[in-house]
């Protein structure tokens, strides 16, 4: 049972691991919190669900369709609105409520467009293994590698490439990243639309395992905001502790205490928690 | 015993000592000069001082009460007012608003009484309006009176700092680098004003600083901090002559 | 700062110099009753902007001290709560429950205000949005109070107060109800934005917009950002607390999620629209989108979707609030700017 618990936690970690990665990443650079981060999220899913139960393709190719779409999304989004926004208005509020401006948008066209109802894609793998004496679904076990592969490359990008050295450069200081020839509207578009891809990894991988409907984003979101709430906002390895520690929590509190209590408990544990560390285990002070 | 006492004050960041078991004393209506190279622990006193930093060890002692452990408001409270490296007033308000609202440890009435209006408010306003123009007065800004504190030049905000600090009735006045960024022009002005103060309202001053002939011109006493440990203490004129001070900010003779 | 000014900001408290105050009166509590007696729907309308108003008053508090505060809802639920439950349970008259939801959520702001008011910038608005869906699993979750997913429903409306013979309050129970309300939400909306007004405009006002600005520097003259801070959440946490108890009376049912993370974010949004520099900005906030919202029902498939792309557009193009329109300035300072 607890081995199960563990597995479980750590499949579901590294998935969430990929959100609060893709959140911090827009933050980091940005230095603003996208509302829209759940919601892009569903999009991911919505569209795993179409190229992969509608369309019949591979799952793989669903994958890569959801990474890209969402790339799209999210360096529009950056090009057209944010970009536009950070430049002139007074107060920092306004690109916060840009971003529910947003999740609001894609929330509500997906329900006029996908409808209410949930959805649901069938399994990619069948089959279950038996390891470390519980059972795992061939599936989680897919859902891992991928998320973790994910992680790693996103890793590799931003450690090696000059890309990634560019987005590690401009959340540290915009300014001075301009200064060194950087060209920072260009990157800050790159990582927004990095960012959403990630959500759209995430999306595409947790549609084989959970419902598929338009509201999803919501509860991904707040999730995601306490992933950067434990781990630590606009750091990297804040947000993957983050991630893992709440996939933790999420699977000891529901196999302890099943139902709505576990996130009740959670979040009356972060509450706790901040009071002791306002900026999490590994963030910078903000604000 | 003396007006301030800091015994044996130490603090560590991690592995970094900033400050290592200072000892001294100030007295009272005396200015103090703090000196030392870049990194030598001197804002770091001062945020000791007022409890923006807890101490890893050590005593301070003001008028025989151990304030390392109150909060920066309540040393405020006990007449302890800083002012900041980096400019630091309110920017979005004008000068007068600034001064004014800088009197607000001197009211006497209750928050409550202040929601009601009642007479006796009005009446301690007016008392602080009365104030609020001399100091201004005072610090040289009465012209500026109205204008936002963004859009004056940075010699003026570091003068509206320390009518800031002065609105609050401080006994002991902690300077932290009034004179950075300054022309000749505005230094001398600056000057002024602290020599004013310092004999018309009494107050004792420490002056951080690493404007030289500033420094030594204006204070009493001074103080050499380098890598956190006091390397010299004595007169303007000792000081300058003194082989560690000269070796901390120069550097040993390599010959 | 004369004092003359600073006690009478704009020469506000002189009603008789302000034709503008004595309009909008006259238009409130004359002419609308008069004109919209037999429609309850723009009556409606009006007591939902206003109740949305003295919430949103609140988070515009917070605002002045330079916290986002996305977490007004959990509050309106502890008030609705509480009023609810005073109702149904213990029998008690809405007008002290009124009181009481007040008090009691003041009474929780105050107690989460010492952890929550620690965290600055985006930890506080995330920890914020955290506590709105923390509370809607607590009322989920506290069956044996809240009675759970199936909420308080039936509950009756304001009766009368009564001393010896004479009605002070007439009941709520009857077919004039939506008069009634109106006239009820708009004087207590007129009430607190005075007594925010007030407050806004005495020192401890400007000892808000010191924290807003410099907490370091306020700190360092002595103010104990902590006591003061709180003070304002505490307020924000009374005005949530007195919105829900008027919700519940008038929409008269409660769920776990009638208050949920969309309102915390309404509500901000409203101080927002309205322009955050000024006090009036979350009344004339809520009262713009309210009737947008009202108007796009035509279209109802797209209502939210539209909402939406209002939303962004205002944020694209009126990032300072409708206020932000250059108006001349007589009018600009009768509507007390800051």
């Amino acid at each position: 049972m607890v081995n199960q618990i563990i597995i479980n936690g750590m499949i579901l970690g590294s998935t969430y691991a990929l959100i609060a990665l893709g959140l911090t990443l827009v933050f980091g650079i940005m230095k603003i919190i996208n509302f829209a981060h759940g919601q892009m999220y569903m999009l991911g899913t919505f569209t795993t669900y179409y190229v992969y139960s509608i369309f019949g393709y591979n799952f793989l190719v669903a994958l890569l369709c959801s990474i890209f779409v969402l790339a799209v999304i999210g360096a529009i989004f950056e090009r057209y609105l944010y970009r536009r926004v950070l430049g002139f208005a007074k107060r920092e509020e306004v690109a916060m409520l840009l971003s529910v401006g947003t999740a609001l948008l894609i929330e509500d066209s997906a329900l006029i467009f996908f409808g209410e109802k949930r959805k649901g894609v069938k399994p990619v793998l069948e089959g279950v293994y038996h390891i470390f004496n519980t059972y795992i679904p061939a599936q989680r076990i897919f859902i891992f590698l991928i998320a973790i592969s994910a992680i790693v490359i996103f890793l590799v990008l931003m450690q090696k490439t000059k890309t990634g050295r560019a987005l590690r450069a401009l959340a540290q200081d915009k300014e001075v990243t301009c200064l060194m020839g950087v060209n920072v509207k260009k990157v800050s578009m790159l990582g927004f639309a990095i960012a959403a891809g990630l959500a759209g990894v995430t999306g595409a991988v947790l549609a084989l395992e959970y419902p598929i409907y338009a509201g999803s984003g919501t509860a991904i979101s707040i999730k995601a905001f306490t992933m950067l709430m434990i781990g630590g906002a606009g750091v990297i390895p804040g947000a993957i502790i983050g991630g893992f520690i709440l996939g933790m929590l999420e699977s000891i509190g529901y196999g302890v205490f099943g139902g709505s209590e576990t996130y009740l408990l959670i979040y009356a544990s972060v509450i706790v928690f901040l009071s002791f560390r306002p900026h999490g285990i590994m963030g910078k002070p903000w604000g | 015993m003396s007006f301030l006492e800091v015994r044996n004050l130490t603090k560590h960041f991690g592995g970094l000592t900033a400050v290592n078991n200072l000892n001294f004393d100030v007295n009272e209506r005396e200015i103090l000069g703090l000196i030392g190279p870049n990194g030598a622990g001197k804002s770091t006193v001062f945020n000791l001082i007022t409890s923006y930093y807890k101490p890893s060890k050590g005593t301070i002692m003001f008028n025989g009460k151990n304030i390392i452990n109150l909060k920066t408001h309540r040393i405020a409270q006990l007449g302890i007012v800083r002012t900041f490296q980096k400019t630091s007033v309110f920017m979005d308000m004008s000068v007068s608003q600034n001064i004014n609202l800088a009197h607000s440890l001197r009211c006497k009435t209750s928050d409550w009484e202040k929601l009601i209006f009642k007479h006796k408010v009005q009446k301690e306003e007016q008392e602080i309006v009365k104030s609020t123009d001399e100091i201004i007065e005072s610090i040289g800004l009465s012209t500026y009176k109205n204008e936002q504190a963004k859009n004056l030049p940075h010699g003026l905000l570091r003068l509206l700092e320390i009518g800031i600090a002065m609105s609050v009735k401080p006994k002991l006045l902690l300077l932290d680098e009034p004179f950075t960024g300054m022309n000749p022009n505005e230094t001398n002005k600056v000057i002024e004003l602290v020599k004013n103060i310092h004999q018309k309202k009494g107050y004792t001053i420490i002056l951080v600083e690493h404007n030289m002939p500033v420094v030594m011109g204006i204070s009493d006493r001074i103080i050499v901090l380098n890598f956190g440990n006091k390397i010299a203490e004595g007169k303007p004129a000792e000081i300058l002559k003194n082989q560690n001070v000269i070796e901390a900010y120069i550097g040993k003779d390599t010959e | 700062m004369s004092s003359d000014k600073f006690l009478h900001k704009d020469g506000l408290l002189k009603l008789k110099d302000n034709k503008l105050i004595i309009i909008i009166g006259a238009i409130y509590f004359v002419a609308v009753p008069l004109f919209c007696r037999n429609s309850p729907y723009f009556l409606s309308v009006i007591i939902n902007y206003s109740i949305l108003s003295c919430i949103s008053l609140g988070v515009w508090l917070t605002f002045s001290i330079g916290r986002i505060n996305i977490g007004q809802a959990a509050f309106v639920g502890i008030g609705g709560y509480t009023t609810a439950i005073l109702i149904t349970k213990l029998g008690m008259s809405f007008w002290i429950s009124f009181l009481l939801s007040g008090v009691i959520a003041a009474f929780f702001s105050l107690l989460l205000g010492f952890v929550l008011l620690r965290l600055k910038g985006i930890y506080f608005s995330m920890i914020t949005l955290t506590l709105t869906a923390s509370i809607n699993l607590v009322f989920l979750n506290t069956d044996f109070i809240t009675q759970g997913a199936n909420g308080i429903m039936n509950i009756p409306r304001p009766g009368a107060v009564n001393i010896g013979n004479f009605t002070i309050i007439p009941s709520f129970r009857t077919e004039n109800y939506y008069i009634l309300f109106y006239y009820l939400v708009s004087i207590i909306l007129l009430v607190c934005f005075i007594c925010i007004w007030r407050l806004y405009n005495s020192r401890i006002g400007w000892i808000f917009r010191a924290l807003r600005q410099n907490e370091t520097l306020a700190q360092s003259i002595g103010i104990n950002i902590i006591k003061y801070r709180i003070m304002a959440y505490t307020i924000c946490g009374f005005l949530g607390g007195i919105g829900g108890s008027l919700f519940v009376v008038y929409i008269q049912n409660i769920f776990p999620d009638s208050f949920k993370v969309v309102d915390s974010i309404n509500y901000m949004l409203y101080c927002f629209l309205g322009g955050l520099d000024y006090i009036f900005g979350p009344i004339l906030g809520s009262f713009l989108l309210t009737i947008c919202f009202e108007l796009l029902r035509t279209i109802q498939k797209y209502q939210n979707l539209i909402y939406a792309i209002i939303i962004i557009c205002l944020m694209l193009w009126l990032p300072n609030g409708i206020m932000s329109i250059k108006l001349p300035k007589k009018i600009k300072l009768l509507l007390n700017k800051k």
